[in-house]
């Protein structure tokens, strides 16, 4: 027994070791007599959607700088503490959510990268009364629960659906073969939206092939099947990820076939990797905002590179509003915080032009917000 | 307060999946790397008895522990067919294939949306309604069939049951020619560690309150494994001491200061360097004895 | 039938890829008898090292090959003397030796995040421009071609150096019986570290074609690794021509699975394929 009595006193120390070493430092980043606010994001940095959440950890670093650089948040600094939750945790998402709200006491939150980790963490600040505001979350998220204080920064992704369609429409592609894959939430969702929108815009989709598989990069088998069928185009929902490979082998093996797809596909630093491959690729996409050609040189000189997705530009939005709703409520949090996130009217972002949520806390997506792209030459260029 | 409420209520579950997988690994000696596949059926049972038909929760678990059972007799009468080495290989099969089918089944599952909204459990007898509302109800409930499942692992290993199937770690075919039919102690123990670890997804699934497929991966059994082999093999106590240190020591990893940029991965890098060092200092686990 | 050729096609690239990630895996599995989980990060290790010297500063690409290679042989060579020799010495079980697995995999996969990112990459310099071969109507690349034949001379080495040389019998001896390797005088510590120093440098080399036919990230290790335990075990575990049909096997059988059912189930097939297998043919498909 006293084996084991050891052990757990092992563990014990070590909790405690981290405890006290996390007081500590706590203590000393206290400057002065003005605390700082915390706010804490939640984003994928390692594991499943570490590639994207890396990304929009970035937008978010950038606008807490910038804020603080010019004097913070009624003269508090922000003080942000970035969690790892990646797609497959569900028990680790309730864990750094609670960890941010009852240990760290953050006013807000930003995040989670994709649907799955938010959906466990919703009922969590709910509860706690932090608001969140996601930068990349689907409609589908509040299905059967209103939950206040979660809000979004992301498009209603039925619009750039729609867009696509419309585009396939105009180009008369008439018979498409759609390809889901990847098995998260997101792309199933949005793939739904394809199937039940595509009717109306005259498109018929001839085959629907199903991946979801979760570490498909080998998609020759499902194009051959495809090449048979002779489309017109093929509707795929790509992420950085997955564009390159599909995009390379539809090439090679099902030829000029127009590829349609949404925003994830328009991925800057998949344009670096393949862009020869991407030029037949025409996918539709947040329409440049006029804050935008400012934001790319800033994020630039932040961090050496061009935002390569979208939801960077979300994040980037999502804690401006946040610190701007603090302003108003003097740095409070809780239910006077969630007032004033919820009134979010005309905020010119740097995602949308005019970003203001409706009643479910999703930011209202104008009709028109979207365009349509493709790569010349290795740059993305406007379909006109 | 609700932080360590959380984490407790992790450690309940996840000691649960434990006990149960030692039951197989370490006192059996099956080494099988199958078990998130029943910790998912039980959360799925669950949700969608619950989400889709309003379901009593206890009622669900029952239903589940059935559904997992049987899968579990199936899965058992194949991998009873296999020995050592590519029993463990088979069993991941399974644990793909079941993971395939909570993934592809989206008539029954929703696939990859996974199935959000699922409540919270609650009993009565006539007019009497006891609603489980908060973390700590919710972590009593946990910690009370953490506490079932041991003791009944206790009685199994401690019984006439557990000797044999000890027995048949240390040399099965010893034992069978004392008249033992092996392969019905061995479907047994499989599928009481099924069932077991299928409450664990019982309670996952409503304490969460949503589940998907990619909590029941590979990946998680690998977990699990790691959990009874690093708690110590043929020991319950190790299995709980396991899931506690498993838990809290990324937890305790969060609070190291470390730069921003690269802190989640710096964390990943020490967790392993962690595991391995565990590895090399006591190969038999923290509370173990016993070595394959 | 249209889809006819380039199926096989598919199927034989398919194959080859898992044939390159299995021979280093079964070779290493045949001599330590653990379920090694790195064996899935060394090939990710020696393609990383790739990109670095041959994308990044742009060298020579048989020169940065070299290194890609000799990088994941370095890897494996250190793995194993620093952690899988001290764990057998102290006769720790096959399960210890797993765990010790997992945790240098979970630790090598977080430093590649850290030195390269998350994003994924491809190694070409110029992703597109390959050549391309048209058989019969079905298409296959310049990489993909490559890849097949580095299997089958590296496969043919292998087999033939197993079979005839002298280093080759010890490590069948070893592979056979440890125990009684060691008896009759063979160092199996030595023996097993060269096993370790070729078949990481075959999963490097698979890492870099593969990222020459589709690209990398960091954790692309885990799904090779699976594959090429579905294709040790169907070919027989040690059995390296046995391994290299295996992995043909298992191209076509997802392949026309693919075709035939649906692309959702490729991951069950393939599992279910390994079942059928063990139970009818524990051996592997080549009698030993």
């Amino acid at each position: 027994m006293t084996k084991t009595a050891k052990i757990i006193i092992g563990v014990v120390v070590i909790v405690l070791i981290a405890w006290l070493g996390y007081f500590y430092k706590k203590q000393a980043t206290q400057m002065g007599n003005t605390e700082p606010i915390k706010i804490g994001s939640i984003f994928a940095l390692t594991g499943l959607g570490a590639s994207q959440g890396e990304q929009e950890l970035k937008g978010v670093q950038l606008a807490v700088k910038e804020i603080n650089e010019a004097g913070g948040i009624s003269g508090r600094q922000i003080e942000l503490i970035s969690e790892d939750v990646s797609l497959d945790k569900l028990n680790v998402a309730g864990s750094v959510a609670h960890k941010l709200v009852d240990i760290d006491k953050v006013m807000a939150i930003v995040g989670t990268t994709w649907d799955e980790p938010a959906q466990a963490i919703l009922p969590i600040i709910e509860a706690a009364k932090v608001p969140m505001v996601g930068q990349n979350q689907t409609r589908a998220l509040k299905k059967d629960n209103p939950f206040n204080y979660f809000f979004s920064t992301w498009y209603d992704n039925e619009v750039g659906v729609r867009e696509l369609l419309s585009y396939a429409q105009k180009m008369r592609l008439k018979k498409v073969v759609i390809v889901r894959p990847i098995g998260a939430g997101f792309y199933q969702y949005v793939s739904d939206k394809i199937s039940s929108n595509a009717k109306e815009f005259g498109v018929e989709i001839i085959e629907d092939i199903n991946l979801n598989n979760p570490t498909v990069n080998d998609f020759r088998t499902d194009l051959a099947k495809i090449k048979i069928k002779k489309p017109d185009a093929v509707i795929i929902v790509l992420n950085g990820f997955t564009g390159c490979p599909f995009l390379k082998q539809a090439g090679e093996i099902i030829g000029n076939v127009p590829v349609l797809s949404t925003e994830g596909s328009g991925d800057y630093y998949a344009l670096s990797q393949c862009s020869k491959s991407m030029e037949n690729l025409y996918f539709s996409y947040p329409k440049e905002t006029s804050e935008y050609a400012s934001f790319v040189e800033r994020y630039d000189k932040a961090f050496g590179a061009s935002p390569s997705t979208p939801s960077v530009m979300t994040a980037y939005d999502a804690l401006k509003i946040i610190a701007k709703s603090l302003e108003s409520t003097n740095g409070e949090g809780g239910e006077k915080l969630q007032k004033v996130l919820a009134q979010t009217k005309s905020y010119k972002g740097v995602s949308l032009n005019d970003i203001s949520f409706d009643e479910l806390g999703f930011v209202a997506t104008p009709l028109d917000a979207f365009e349509m792209r493709t790569v010349k030459d290795g740059k993305f260029v406007k379909i006109r | 307060m609700e932080y360590l409420i959380h984490l407790t209520i992790l450690f309940a579950i996840y000691g649960i999946l434990g006990l149960s997988l030692n039951l197989v690994v370490g006192y059996t000696g099956l080494l099988s790397v199958t078990h998130a596949a029943f910790y998912g059926i039980g959360a799925y049972a669950t949700a969608i008895l619950l989400t889709s038909f309003g379901v009593n929760f206890f009622v669900s678990v029952l239903a589940a522990i059935i559904v997992s059972a049987v899968i579990a007799l199936l899965i058992g009468l194949i991998l009873s067919k296999f020995d050592d080495d590519y029993y463990a290989l088979a069993s991941f099969g399974f644990n793909i294939i079941i993971f395939s089918v909570f993934l592809n089944w989206q008539e029954l599952t929703r696939g990859p949306l996974g199935i959000p909204g699922i409540g919270k459990p609650s009993f009565g007898i006539s007019n009497f309604q006891f609603l489980i509302s908060n973390n700590l109800e919710f972590l009593i409930l946990a910690l009370l069939f953490l506490g079932l499942i041991y003791f009944t692992s206790r009685f199994i290993v401690n019984s006439s049951f557990g000797r044999i199937l000890k027995a048949i770690r240390e040399d099965e075919k010893a034992i069978q020619i004392f008249g033992y039919n092996t392969l019905y102690y061995k479907l047994a123990i499989f599928v009481i560690s099924a069932a077991m670890a299928s409450v664990a997804g019982s309670l996952f699934a409503s304490y969460i309150t949503f589940i998907d497929p990619s909590s029941f991966w590979l990946m998680e059994s690998i977990f699990i494994l790691a959990i009874v082999i690093l708690g110590g093999l043929s020991n319950l106590k190790g299995s709980l001491l396991g899931a506690l240190f498993l838990i809290l020591l990324p937890e305790a990893l969060r609070f190291v200061g470390m730069p921003n940029d690269i802190a989640a991965q710096m964390r990943q890098v020490i967790y392993g360097v962690i595991l391995i060092l565990l590895m090399l200092y006591r190969p038999q686990g923290l509370a173990g004895e016993y070595k394959i | 039938m249209d889809i006819l050729p380039q199926l096989i096609l598919n199927s034989v690239i398919a194959g080859a890829i898992y044939a390159l990630v299995a021979l280093g895996f079964n070779l290493i599995y045949g001599a330590t008898k653990f379920f090694n989980m790195t064996h899935g990060v060394i090939a990710v290790i020696g393609a990383y090292a790739f990109l670095f010297f041959g994308k990044t500063l742009g060298l020579n690409l048989f020169l940065s090959v070299f290194i890609g290679v000799a990088t994941a042989a370095i890897a494996g060579y250190g793995l194993d003397k620093l952690i899988y020799l001290p764990l057998r010495k102290r006769k720790a079980s096959n399960m210890a030796l797993l765990i010790a697995s997992l945790g240098a995999f979970t630790a090598l996969q977080a430093i590649i995040a850290i030195l390269f990112t998350s994003q994924f990459q491809t190694l070409w310099r110029n992703y597109s421009t390959q050549k391309i071969y048209e058989i019969y109507g079905g298409v296959i690349t310049q990489t993909q071609l490559i890849i097949l034949i580095s299997g089958i001379l590296i496969t043919a080495a292998l087999v033939l150096s197993l079979k005839y040389t002298l280093f080759g019998k010890m490590v069948r001896a070893v592979s056979d019986d440890e125990e009684a390797a060691k008896i009759i005088g063979i160092n199996t510590n030595k023996i097993i570290s060269r096993v370790f120093i070729i078949g990481s440098a075959i999963a490097g080399l698979a890492g870099i074609l593969i990222g020459f036919d589709t690209g990398i990230e960091p954790t692309m290790g885990m799904s090779l690794l699976l594959k090429g335990v579905i294709v040790s075990v169907i070919g027989g575990v040690g059995n390296i021509y046995g391994g290299f049909l295996g992995a043909f096997l298992l191209g076509f059988a997802e392949n026309f699975g693919i075709w035939k059912i649906s692309g959702e189930w490729k991951d069950a097939i393939a599992f279910a394929l390994l079942i059928i297998f063990l139970l009818f043919r524990p051996r592997g498909i080549m009698k030993k």
